[in-house]
């Protein structure tokens, strides 16, 4: 046998001929994930939104976003008559003044409706192909009032899709859904696919594709009767004919298209720093028996919250960090993440927020009760408590989260305890709630660094 | 930096970061996708890059950081990697020593893999694999030794998954 540090010295990857994607192409995936992320942020855009003057984006008069969210912002309410919304797509593309893609709907849920609870308030589609044939494509541009109210467009549009991975369909073949992270991926932005389901073949795959830049919400769809190995690029493709479409979509956002490449430079607020405190609050070592303080860690599994069954979405934040307090009888998990702006932030929020209350059977007698409690926290939040019955008594344990945002910065924090035999009453709740928030309070104060405070 | 100078970078340095990456995560494809999509960022962030006294680095950990938050994120989910976005490799059939390698580094502890990949593979001294890496250079040390113990334990001829294992034995083990 060789010497095994002679192998590593001598590694050299047989057989790894590479066919890399060429530079101005990876240049242009990075110019424009670079647009994506600072036409939104609120890092140095938002701020200086009241000094920067936006030609596209004066135009309403009285409407302003959530005072708490961010300074106030005139949206436009009307999509100009020269928005490109055909550009990228075939001769012979249709234009009207209503939504070319068709209502989204999944495991029986609409995921997004220009008809829908929250209707945009001006929307254009356009469309090519015979509903259902080959090379069909449709695009929507829905322009909603605020940037707040799109972002939970696309975050009821995410939420739904990814808590249906396979849609029985009824007597139809199933449908399966899958999420993709292209590069972009982001809180602004949704790329998956849909297709029908016949033991392993898979085919009619629809792409879909969704970007929000402010208060507009882009949709684009393309069919093909083709699925699965035999269709990988379509996402990509669709990507890519959009690009001209999603180029011009910063005229919507708070400070239009004019501060790209440097506002971008400021972008590096959204990273946490790697010392930031996110165990504050919390005892600098643990008992004998406990495992203590782990991080902050960007490494650490990010924590999976799970209500009922039902998990939220991957936040899909710009940065996150990581860091646990260990006990013998529990542990106390933190999570900070930096979305693209407070609206991306708060559709997060809501979207946690919105799976509270419920209840789940577990099974031999034994019921959990998810419980929804406010908060004081930071701009704004939630918190919840899980607690147990069996077989009509107080089970032992519980577990309390609090979701709090402070600007475009969300804080997740959960406190798992086992085998506290306290019978868990409202009283008790309500104390340990407090008792949280007070651990948690240096940290949320911390977090006012990301707001520009 | 322009440019010209990206593209070069990108050029010079793509595969190299790339046998590195694969090394320490063990999968050829998923370290391509990793290390382009850490090129994309370095473009994206490229004022940052110029700040950083070796883009080379950053480059490497971006990908890794990536790969390992892309396991996690697939094993979670429990589908396949994406592929929907990525090119065809062309990949000879490596060596059976080679297999046989990427399989023992599998099975290291993921930090003396890292440390082993850094330090014999990407060339770098123990103060430069610390810093990288952001702890102590004794830790370093200690991975290193650890490290080249446990590698030539499995790559014992007569260890399982050992050199004389030969290709069928990369499926066998992970890390």
């Amino acid at each position: 046998m060789r010497d095994p540090i002679e192998e590593l010295e001598n590694f050299t990857s047989p057989g790894l001929t590479m066919t890399p994607i060429p530079a101005s192409e990876v240049r242009r995936r990075g110019t424009r994930l670079r647009r994506r992320n600072t036409a939104l942020a609120t890092i140095g855009g938002i701020a200086a939104v009241a000094v920067i003057a936006t030609p596209l984006a004066v135009l309403a008069s009285n409407h302003s976003s959530k005072a708490d969210v961010e300074p106030a912002t005139d949206w436009h309410q009307t999509i100009p008559a020269d928005f490109p919304l055909t550009a990228g797509m075939p001769n012979g593309s249709t234009q009207s003044d209503a939504s070319g893609v068709d209502p989204i709907e999944t495991c029986g849920n609409v995921a997004w409706s220009a008809e829908g609870t929250t209707r945009p308030v001006d929307i254009v589609g356009a469309t090519y192909g015979e509903p259902g044939s080959e090379g069909t494509q449709s695009r929507t541009l829905a322009l909603y009032a605020d940037d707040t109210t799109a972002a939970s467009a696309l975050a009821q549009l995410r939420d739904t899709v990814v808590n249906c991975p396979e849609d029985p369909n009824g007597s139809g073949a199933p449908l399966v859904n899958e999420v993709v992270e292209l590069a972009a991926g982001s809180d602004t932005s949704l790329f998956f696919t849909n297709q029908a389901k016949d033991g392993d073949l898979l085919y009619d795959l629809t792409a879909y594709e969704a970007v929000r830049s402010g208060n507009a919400l882009y949709l684009a769809t393309s069919f093909s009767s083709a699925g699965g190995s035999q269709n990988v690029g379509a996402l990509d493709r669709l990507d890519r004919a959009s690009q001209p479409v999603v180029d011009q979509m910063c005229v919507f956002s708070a400070d239009g298209c004019g501060a790209d490449e440097t506002a971008g430079d400021s972008a590096d607020t959204t990273v946490i720093p790697d010392d930031f405190d996110l165990l504050a609050g919390l005892p600098e070592d643990g008992e004998a028996t406990d495992i203590g303080r782990v991080g902050p860690d960007r490494e650490l599994a990010p924590i999976d919250l799970d209500a009922c069954g039902t998990k939220a979405p991957e936040p899909g934040s710009f940065d996150r960090l990581r860091a646990d307090f260990r006990q013998a009888v529990g542990i106390h998990e933190r999570q900070l993440m930096t979305f693209p702006d407070g609206a991306a932030a708060q559709a997060y929020v809501d979207i946690v927020a919105g799976r509270l209350p419920c209840s789940e059977d577990g099974g031999r007698g034994v019921t959990g009760y998810y419980e929804r409690r406010d908060t004081a926290l930071g701009d704004s939040g939630v918190a919840g408590f899980l607690h147990f019955i069996v077989n009509g008594d107080p089970g032992l344990g519980y577990e309390m989260t609090h979701v709090v945002r402070v600007g475009s910065t969300v804080l997740l924090s959960r406190v798992q305890v086992d085998g506290d035999s306290t019978p868990v009453t409202d009283e008790v709740q309500a104390n340990l709630l407090a008792e949280a928030e007070t651990e948690l309070a240096p940290v949320v104060d911390a977090m006012a660094v990301f707001d520009g405070g | 930096m322009d440019e010209r100078e990206f593209d070069d970078f990108y050029s010079t340095s793509f595969q190299r970061i790339t046998g590195q990456v694969y090394a320490m995560i063990g999968n050829r494809d998923e370290a391509q996708e990793c290390v382009q999509e850490a090129f994309v960022r370095a473009w994206a962030h490229r004022k940052k890059l110029d700040r950083t006294e070796h883009p080379e680095a950053w480059v490497r950990t971006t990908a890794y950081r990536l790969a390992v938050s892309r396991w996690r994120r697939t094993t979670r989910a429990r589908r396949p990697a994406d592929r929907a976005v990525s090119l065809a490799t062309e990949a000879a059939a490596p060596s059976e020593t080679h297999v046989a390698l990427v399989a023992a580094l599998k099975q290291l502890p993921e930090v003396q893999r890292q440390a082993l990949v850094l330090h014999h593979i990407a060339d770098l001294p123990v103060q430069e694999v610390a810093r990288e890496v952001g702890v102590p250079e004794g830790t370093i040390k200690a991975r290193l030794s650890r490290g080249r113990t446990a590698l030539a334990a499995l790559l014992a001829d007569d260890a399982p998954g050992g050199l004389s294992r030969g290709i069928g034995t990369e499926g066998a083990s992970h890390a």
